[in-house]
C-alpha cells in the first residue's frame, strides 16, 4: 500500500469510531444502551441490518466465490425477500407489542424457561463462533497486507470494535452501520468502475460478458431440482427462504437492529428495503468478481493467489513440483488468453461454426487449468499441514492491491474494515443483549439498578468480543468464509425458526413438547451434517420440519395420556 | 401465555408508500420475480 492509502485507511477508520462514540453519547440506561431507546428511523434501521448481514466476509470471499464459481451463488438470497414479507406480517407486530428486548423473551412467554434458555443458549453458540469468523476476515486483511501474524491483526480489529460498542451501545451500533454501509457500497462502485476499466481496450462490456459466460460464471439462474447441489433456484427459494426467516426473525443480531425501529411501521419499512434491495446488492457483488475473472483472462493471475502460502510452498519440499506447476499455468493461460481473442473475433464476424469450435476448446482449457489449479492447492496442505488450502478468500484482495491506483486501494480496504466492523459491533451487542436479558437479569440478578445492568452489558460486550478474538485464531482452518459462515449457521437456523413456528402457529404445544422436539430437530440436523452429501441450504428446512413435526406429535401424545 | 395476534399488524397504520401494507408486499414479490427472470435471461444470453 502507498502512503496515500494509509491515508484514506486511517482517517476512515478513525472516524467510523469517532463518528459511533460521538452518536453513542448519552445511553444512560438500559433501554437506551440495549434499544437505542426505540427511536430508530426505517432508513437507518434497513441500512443498518443490511450492514450487519454483509460483513468483511461478503465483501472479501463474495467476489472470489464469483470468480471460482460463478454467479450460482446468488441464488441462495432468492428467498430473502418472501421472508421479510412473512417476518412483516408475523413476528414484527408481535415483538414491539411485547416490548421485548430480545426474541427469545417471548418464548419464556409462551413456552417456559427451559425453552428460553435452550433457544438462548443455541443463539449465543453459533452466533459466538460467526462472531469469530467476522473478526477473522479483515484480520486476514491486514495479514496479507503488513505480511505480520494473524493474531496480531485480529487483536487490533477487534480492539476498535470493543472500543465503540461498550461506550455507546446499539445506537452507536446502528449509526455505524449506517454510515459503513454507505462507504461499503462507494468502495465495490468504484472497484467494479476499475475493473472494467483496466480490461484491454478492444474487450467491450458485452465481449467481457460473453467471455464470463463462455467460461461458465454468468450461471445465475439453475432450474435443476438436485438436492446434493448446493445453489439452484429452488434450494434458494426454499431453503433460503427458511435460513432467511431464521436469521431475521430468531436471531438477536437482526432482530435487535429492528427493534430499535420507533414503530411496527419503520421496522417494517426496514424490513421491506432489505427484501428489495438484498439480491441485486448480492448481484453487483458477485458481478464484479466475475470482471475480475474476465481480467485475469488477459493478465496473468498467480498460480495461488495467497501471498504467504504461495511463498511458504515456493521455498518447501515440494518447491520444484509447484515450479513445473507455474510452468504449466503459464503455458495454459497463455493458449486460453489466445483462444479467447479468437473466440471474441468469431464472435464480431458472426462466424457460428468457429464460435463453437472455439467455446470446446476453452470449455477443455478451462478444465485443465482448474485441474492445475487444484493440484497447486493440494500442495499446500502436503507441504504444510497447517497451510490455509483455500485460495477464494484472496483472489479479490490481490486484484485490489496489484492493480487499483493509489487512494482507491486505501479506499476498498477502508470499506472491507468498515463491513467487518458494523458486522461485529451488531454481534457483540446482540450477545451482550442475550447474555444480560435472558441468562443474567432472569437467572441470576433479578433486581438492580440501572447503572448495574449498563455496567454489565458493556462488560459483556468486551467478554464477546474477546471471545470472537480467541475464536478468529482457529477461523483461518474453514475453507471459504462466507459458505462457513453460512454453514454454520444452518447448523442451528432450522431448530431455532421450528421453535418459533410453535410458538406463533400451534396453539396447543407447551413447553416440554416444544422443548424435546428442538433437542430432536439439532440431532436430526447435526446427523444429516456428519453422515449425509444433502446441501447445508437444507438443513435449515429439515431442522424446522422436525422441530414443528415433533411438537404437535408429542403435544397429541401429551395431551392422550392425560385423557 | 402469548399468543400470535396478526390482526394487531392490519391495525398498525398505512405505509407511507402504495395506501396498504398488502402493496407493499406485493411489490416486494414482484421485485423478487422480476429479477429471476431478468437474471435468467442475462445468463442465457450471452451464451
Amino acid at each position: 500500500m502507498r502512503q496515500l492509502d494509509w491515508i484514506v485507511l486511517a482517517t476512515t477508520l478513525l472516524f467510523i469510531v469517532l463518528y459511533g462514540l460521538w452518536k453513542g453519547r448519552g445511553s444512560h440506561n438500559i433501554k437506551g444502551f440495549l434499544l437505542a431507546d426505540r427511536s430508530m428511523k426505517w432508513y437507518t434501521v434497513a441500512l443498518a441490518i443490511m450492514a450487519t448481514q454483509a460483513s468483511a466476509i461478503t465483501f472479501t470471499s463474495t467476489p472470489g466465490q464469483a470468480y471460482a464459481d460463478g454467479m450460482r451463488f446468488v441464488q441462495f438470497y432468492f428467498g430473502l425477500p418472501i421472508a421479510m414479507v412473512i417476518l412483516c406480517i408475523t413476528a414484527v407486530p408481535l415483538f414491539h407489542k411485547l416490548g421485548v428486548y430480545t426474541a427469545y423473551e417471548y418464548l419464556e412467554k409462551r413456552f417456559d424457561a427451559k425453552t428460553r434458555v435452550l433457544t438462548t443458549l443455541i443463539f449465543l453458540v453459533s452466533r459466538g463462533l460467526a462472531a469469530g469468523m467476522t473478526i477473522y476476515a479483515p484480520s486476514l486483511v491486514l495479514s496479507v497486507m503488513l505480511g505480520v501474524d494473524i493474531r496480531l491483526t485480529s487483536v487490533i480489529i477487534g480492539g476498535l470494535v470493543i472500543l465503540y460498542t461498550t461506550s455507546g451501545g446499539v445506537k452507536a451500533v446502528n449509526h455505524t452501520d449506517f454510515f459503513q454501509f454507505i462507504i461499503i457500497m462507494t468502495g465495490m462502485c468504484i472497484a467494479l468502475g476499475v475493473a472494467l476499466y483496466l480490461l484491454p481496450k478492444e474487450i467491450s462490456f458485452t465481449d467481457a460478458l460473453s467471455v464470463s459466460a463462455v467460461m461458465g460464471k454468468l450461471n445465475a439462474v439453475d432450474g435443476s431440482l438436485d438436492f446434493s447441489n448446493r445453489y439452484n433456484i429452488w434450494s434458494g427459494i426454499i431453503g433460503g427462504m427458511f435460513l432467511a426467516l431464521a436469521y431475521f426473525g430468531t436471531d438477536q443480531s437482526q432482530v435487535q437492529r429492528y427493534l430499535t425501529g420507533e414503530s411496527v411501521m419503520q421496522s417494517r419499512l426496514a424490513l421491506l428495503f432489505n427484501g428489495l434491495a438484498k439480491v441485486p446488492m448480492q448481484f453487483f457483488i458477485l458481478f464484479i468478481g466475475v470482471m475480475v475473472f474476465v481480467f485475469f483472462q488477459f493478465v496473468q493471475p498467480p498460480l495461488i493467489f495467497n501471498p504467504v502460502e504461495r511463498e511458504k510452498v515456493s521455498s518447501g519440499d515440494r518447491a520444484q513440483e509447484f515450479r513445473q506447476l507455474e510452468e504449466e499455468h503459464k503455458n495454459l493461460f497463455r493458449d486460453k488468453s489466445d483462444q479467447i481473442k479468437e473466440y471474441l473475433q468469431a464472435r464480431h464476424q458472426h462466424d457460428n461454426v468457429r464460435i463453437a469450435e472455439k467455446k470446446e476448446a476453452l470449455r477443455l482449457l478451462q478444465q485443465k487449468y482448474d485441474a492445475v489449479h487444484a493440484k497447486a492447492s493440494n500442495l499446500l496442505p502436503e507441504n504444510n499441514h497447517t497451510s490455509d488450502a483455500s485460495d477464494t478468500n484472496y483472489i479479490f484482495l490481490t486484484f485490489v492491491l496489484m492493480y487499483l491506483p493509489a487512494g482507491v486501494v486505501g479506499l476498498i480496504f477502508a470499506c472491507i474494515f468498515a463491513a467487518s466492523m458494523s458486522s461485529s459491533s451488531g454481534e457483540l451487542s446482540a450477545l451482550a443483549t442475550t447474555s444480560i436479558i435472558d441468562i443474567y437479569q432472569r437467572f441470576v440478578k433479578r433486581e438492580a439498578s440501572e447503572k448495574h445492568y449498563l455496567l454489565v452489558s458493556r462488560i459483556m460486550m468486551a467478554f464477546w468480543g474477546i471471545y470472537g478474538i480467541a475464536f478468529a485464531q482457529y477461523a483461518g482452518r474453514m475453507g471459504s468464509l462466507v459458505e462457513a459462515v453460512n454453514i454454520l449457521g444452518s447448523l442451528f437456523y432450522g431448530t431455532m425458526l421450528g421453535i418459533f413456528l410453535l410458538a406463533f402457529y400451534c396453539k396447543r404445544v407447551q413447553g416440554t413438547a416444544a422443548f424435546i422436539a428442538a433437542l430432536s430437530g439439532e440431532a436430526v440436523v447435526l446427523y444429516c451434517f456428519q453422515f449425509t452429501s444433502l446441501a447445508w441450504l437444507w438443513y435449515n428446512v429439515i431442522g424446522c420440519f422436525v422441530v414443528v413435526g415433533m411438537g404437535i406429535l408429542l403435544s397429541y401424545f401429551q395431551k392422550s395420556i392425560r385423557e | 401465555m402469548e399468543h400470535m395476534n396478526f390482526d394487531s399488524a392490519n391495525t398498525e397504520g398505512k405505509p407511507p408508500f402504495l395506501g396498504s401494507w398488502k402493496s407493499l408486499y406485493v411489490v416486494v414479490l414482484l421485485n423478487l420475480f422480476a429479477l429471476v427472470i431478468l437474471f435468467y435471461f442475462f445468463s442465457k444470453a450471452f451464451q
